[in-house]
């Protein structure tokens, strides 16, 4: 056995898909943390509201409920805001402010793995990128494990990634048949009854297929048409009965 | 060497390491590390009755090594022979690369194990152990060609069955019977059909001879 060349082909390989699958990783990697940190800003958020709004609660509402909004507003409010404040006390006020660092810094870090996954999402797949929304299609792609085992597969599975519970619920008790996953998440699909939901996640499913199968191998950019084909489909469903 | 204390299974090394937190003790000049069987599903079958044969010199091929806690404990029992890694994951492959530097007979090759028969890089070898733990539909039909291809005469060769990845809507036991008569029909021998119950769940070890 040829033991060091094999061991040398090895670390080659490794290195060989880094560098070619970059792009996708790094997004897939951003998109994970991204939906850990907007879970955490969130409970957080709720932390310092229900603390702090007990001593002045006509904030939130002064702040048109924008959540950051209302995080910064804390911060600047001072003692003689409203009737009932400093009765909580320094100390307490103190740890709130540095929850409220806390959230704005997410925020921050959020807004950059954003524009990473946005980046790397347009040289990576641009065309399902601008079909789906950067973040959706990474969303795709994390699920399925990578672009080349979703451009393999058939458009019918594609329909259904995101629905894989129900789906298995479906064969193995006979429960219904799941009609869209993910796609469901897409604006496209608001304003339709859920029949006519399904009918248009699966033209969609198959448009995306085709998206796909151009980022993967013949690097066109076929994404507008798709659209147009989409919006097309959409009016024809609605109009029927 | 494997040693059984207090019905636990530990490997026997000449390295100090740790792989993956499991338990490490000294025994003079030697390091027993734990193999714990719900770590892994070669010890769950060997808490079952399998007996692995393996020798210092014998050869190895493993399809499916992960980050290489199973291939850690088989690599402490094969010092002298060369050991064959095979996996898909890049990610988890990545992970085996501080077990290259304290074992250096290990090979890990990246690529699909369905392409392995056809790999120049192992054109005529032999191996004494073959080993396929893959969670994957046709993984019955890679394994008759993998053991066809590679197993010695008198060699061993076992396979782990994931029956929900098999078949989702069929139970169990009818996924089994299904795979073992196709192996079977392609000739070889099952001598041990071992469930892996309370260890794995729904998972089958076939000891298999050629």
């Amino acid at each position: 056995m040829n033991k060091e060349s094999l061991q040398k082909q090895f670390v080659k390989d490794l290195n060989t898909y880094l560098s070619k699958n970059k792009d996708v990783i790094n997004a897939v990697k951003a998109l994970e943390v991204l939906n850990y940190l907007t879970i955490q800003s969130n409970s957080i958020f709720d932390y310092v509201y229900k603390w702090h709004s007990l001593e002045y609660p006509e904030l939130y509402g002064s702040c048109s409920k924008d959540n950051s909004k209302y995080i910064k507003a804390v911060l600047e409010s001072n003692k003689k805001d409203s009737i009932i404040s400093g009765s909580l006390g320094p100390d307490a006020i103190e740890s709130i402010k540095s929850l409220c660092n806390l959230f704005l810094d997410f925020e921050k870090n959020s807004k950059k793995l954003r524009t990473i996954i946005e980046k790397s999402a347009k040289t990576a797949y641009p065309n399902i990128s601008t079909l789906l929304g950067p973040i959706l299609a990474t969303k795709f792609i994390s699920q399925v494990g990578s672009l080349e085992r979703l451009s393999k597969m058939p458009s019918s599975s594609l329909q259904l990634i995101g629905a894989e519970s129900a789906l298995f619920k479906h064969l193995k008790f006979g429960k219904k048949c799941p009609k869209y996953g993910f796609l469901y998440l897409h604006p496209i699909m608001q304003g339709l009854s859920n029949k006519q939901k399904g009918k248009l996640s699966r033209y969609f499913a198959g448009r995306i297929e085709l998206a796909v199968r151009a980022d993967m191998y013949t690097k066109n950019d076929i994404s507008e048409s798709l659209l147009k084909d989409l919006e097309k489909k959409k009016v024809e469903i609605k109009n029927s009965k | 060497m494997i040693q059984n204390i207090k019905n636990r299974i530990y490997t026997e090394t000449k390295d100090n390491y740790n792989h993956y937190g499991e338990k490490v003790i000294k025994q003079r000049d030697l390091y027993l590390r734990e193999w714990s069987p719900n770590n892994s599903k070669i010890a769950a079958a060997m808490k079952k009755g399998f007996n692995l044969k393996l020798k210092d010199n014998s050869n190895v091929l493993y399809v499916g090594c992960s980050s290489g806690t199973t291939l850690s404990h088989i690599a402490d029992l094969v010092t002298k022979g060369d050991i064959v890694a095979n996996d898909v994951s890049m990610e988890s492959m990545v992970g085996l690369l501080s077990l290259l530097k304290i074992k250096k007979n290990i090979i890990p090759i990246l690529s699909d194990f369905r392409v392995l028969p056809e790999n120049t890089g192992l054109n005529k070898e032999k191996f004494d152990f073959v080993f396929q733990d893959v969670s994957q539909k046709d993984q019955a039909d890679v394994f008759i060609e993998l053991v066809k291809k590679f197993l010695n005469k008198g060699g061993q060769a076992a396979i782990s069955l994931k029956t929900r990845s098999i078949d989702s809507s069929k139970s169990p036991k009818q996924v089994l019977v299904k795979e073992s008569e196709k192996i079977r029909k392609a000739g070889l021998k099952i001598l041990k059909t071992i469930d892996l119950e309370p260890f794995e769940k729904e998972h089958y070890f076939l000891e298999i001879s050629f």
